[in-house]
């Protein structure tokens, strides 16, 4: 099975996107983005794990198997390709543990959520709430 | 009747789910699919069955596990897995590969269902099932191509609108149209669901780029949920001649929002987020805040959703120009539907949301705009065959769904946006926000969702609906106006005019501007 990640590079400013309290605008994000140096050896690294990896400005997406993310980050992932809107799609069993060469590269790796489409309520919706 | 050699080139497999055509017994005693009487309007009236046939058909169909769609005068459309079907008519299905004309005049190769036990493609014989005595056969259904589904929207009889008109008009875009703001030469992409070539879109002869994958997404032809399909129609209703790209999202709501990116487009608008009322953000939060925080200061001009009913993130983010909602019914005033979003952010101090409005329709459902939709995709199915006002009322496989939410009120001002970036091609982001939010027309009645604090609308900027409904010619004007101050020289400020922020003299302005609209 295929999964995708954001791979959370160190930023060059000291500021950290792990940090959920941060406000990160268009007036801050330049101290969370990392300098292109790491950028090109975070993507040279995660390549190498057998990552594919698309350049996405702040962060990089990196795309592979399952079992490439378990080899990498060292740990059992349950995925839920059926998630709920809001709920995350996959799992781990434990801390991620990134792979050294990676230490000091990357942050962290967060898994998606599926997203609300801010459209009609389903048919399922409409019934649980009484208006199907 | 022999059936044709089929034209195989790998073995096609039995889709999951199979849609066949239930003909009940017919009322003159020969069968829909034995006649040799051509069916048409004069001979029509003799297969249609009886009332207690049919609903004792739709009974017992629904009781063996069928999942009964449609009701008409002749069939029953149904669905259920290829196993249902073959131990309840004691058959098998199976797929054939045959050249097909396709859209656009292409032949392809198709897959078509067929039951071997019958000489007619596609029937089955139901003689040997419990079912005999009430149903003639049932007919496989073969995929449409767009030629079945009409660029032109069912007709309803309840109140909903239409596009382009009712919601280029709700948006008050016509005028900027005929001042020649269309949205020409600005380049939309919006991040969603998938984009089906609908011939609502080529008859209307609007322009789109091939759809881009997001991270995970697959299939770039399809629109399986219909979401970005439908939605797609409020851009071009606004501005009618923008560029547009759909980038149809995977797994990865942050990598494809990047693909976005990473296309350079002038608008970028957003339909889905997540519900998030209270800090702290996730890391897979904050790396979409970065994106989008990366997107604006590259000069992107990032439209969210508020959400309906959720606390809408990104909708909340300070860059994003925040859509909610607003409900016009006629000659009554707009109000607040009690559907979108409106509140004070936990996780951005001071921000409100929405800063404008889009239109949106009100509970249960929203259904208020009649969209063009992938035929049979999610929305078209969910939708159809249910009775307004829960579902559309429209079939299930027609190619059109009535549907709205913030999901409608982003696209429409990313279209609105569109107009004024054409009339002010070095608008930034904030400008274009402040610009919308100057010019939108007030809404004074209603409320937001009661889950985000059911929130009053009332006189001036609120709760429930920002700054209110946008106008996207005032706003066009108002961003003419200010990319000719913007290019002229510095003048002096007659002391006769105030100058505080400079409001009067654009007030000014724009009255001019209208003025001489309202001449030609």
């Amino acid at each position: 099975m295929r999964l995708s990640a954001e791979a959370i590079l160190v930023s060059r400013g000291n500021r950290s996107l792990s940090d959920g309290s941060a406000q990160v605008t268009a007036e801050t994000v330049d101290a969370f983005a990392p300098d292109g140096g790491t950028k090109a050896d975070a993507r040279r690294v995660l390549e190498r794990l057998g990552f594919s990896v698309a350049d996405a400005g702040m962060s990089l997406t990196i795309e592979g198997e399952l079992e490439t993310f378990e080899g990498a980050l060292g740990v059992r992932l349950d995925v839920s390709p059926e998630a709920a809107p809001g709920e995350a799609m996959v799992t781990a069993s434990g801390d991620l543990q990134l792979p050294q060469e990676a230490r000091g590269l990357v942050e962290t790796v967060a898994f998606p959520k599926r997203a609300h489409l801010f459209g009609p309520p389903s048919g399922k919706q409409r019934e649980s709430h009484g208006q199907g | 009747m022999a059936k044709a050699k089929t034209t195989s080139r790998e073995a096609p497999k039995v889709p999951p789910v199979v849609y066949a055509e239930v003909s009940p017994r017919s009322v003159e005693g020969t069968s829909l699919f034995a006649t040799a009487t051509p069916v048409t309007r004069e001979t029509v009236r003799n297969f249609h069955s009886e009332e207690e046939v049919t609903a004792e058909a739709v009974a017992q169909l629904q009781s063996e596990g069928f999942d009964v769609l449609n009701v008409g005068d002749t069939t029953i459309t149904i669905g259920a897995p290829p196993r249902l079907y073959e131990r309840v008519f004691k058959t098998r299905i199976v797929a054939e590969e045959r050249k097909t004309r396709k859209e656009r005049r292409r032949v392809e190769p198709a897959t078509l269902l067929d039951s071997p036990d019958t000489p007619v493609r596609g029937l089955i014989d139901t003689s040997q099932s419990p079912l005999a005595g009430l149903i003639e056969g049932v007919a496989l259904s073969k995929k449409a191509y767009s030629f079945a589904v009409s660029k032109l929207p069912p007709k309803k009889s309840y109140w909903y609108l239409d596009v382009p008109a009712d919601v280029s008009l709700g948006m008050m875009a016509d005028s900027a149209h005929r001042l020649g703001c269309t949205g020409k030469g600005v380049r939309v992409a919006m991040v969603d669901s998938g984009w089906y070539r609908h011939p609502f879109f080529i008859a209307r002869g609007y322009r789109s780029d091939p759809v881009v994958l997001g991270p995970g997404a697959t299939q770039p032809l399809r629109d399986e949920s219909g979401h970005g399909t439908g939605e797609s129609a409020n851009v071009f209703a606004v501005a009618p001649d923008v560029n547009f790209t759909m980038v149809k999202a995977g797994i990865s709501a942050t990598g494809a929002f990047n693909a976005a990116v990473a296309l350079g487009p002038d608008i970028i608008s957003c339909s889905w987020g997540f519900d998030i009322e209270d800090p702290p953000l996730d890391a897979a939060d904050q790396a979409l805040a970065a994106a989008v925080a990366n997107a604006v200061q590259q000069g992107i001009i990032v439209i969210f959703s508020a959400g309906n009913g959720h606390w809408g993130f990104p909708g909340q983010h300070p860059d994003v120009i925040s859509a909610g909602g607003a409900y016009f019914q006629s000659l009554q005033p707009p109000e607040a539907p009690e559907y979108a979003s409106g509140f004070k952010s936990k996780v951005y101090p001071n921000r409100r949301v929405p800063d404008v409005c889009g239109l949106v329709g009100k509970p249960p459902a929203a259904v208020y705009i009649m969209l063009p939709v992938e035929p049979g995709d999610e929305l078209d199915r969910d939708l159809g065959g249910v009775a307004y006002p829960n579902g559309d009322d429209t079939k299930t496989n027609d190619g059109w769904a009535a549907f709205s939410g913030t999901s409608a009120a982003a696209p429409q001002l990313a279209g609105a946006c569109a107009l004024m970036k054409q009339a002010w091609p070095q608008m930034t982001p904030g400008q274009a926000k402040d610009i919308l939010k100057t010019t939108a027309r007030d809404v004074t009645k209603g409320r937001a969702a009661e889950s985000t604090g059911h929130h009053k609308a009332g006189p001036g900027a609120d709760l429930a609906t920002g700054h209110g409904i946008a106008d996207a010619t005032k706003a066009t004007l108002l961003a003419k106006t200010r990319a000719a101050s913007a290019s002229a020289p510095p003048v002096a400020v007659p002391a006769a005019i105030p100058a505080t922020g400079g409001d009067g003299v654009e007030e000014l302005a724009l009255s001019l501007a209208m003025a001489q609209e309202e001449e030609v």
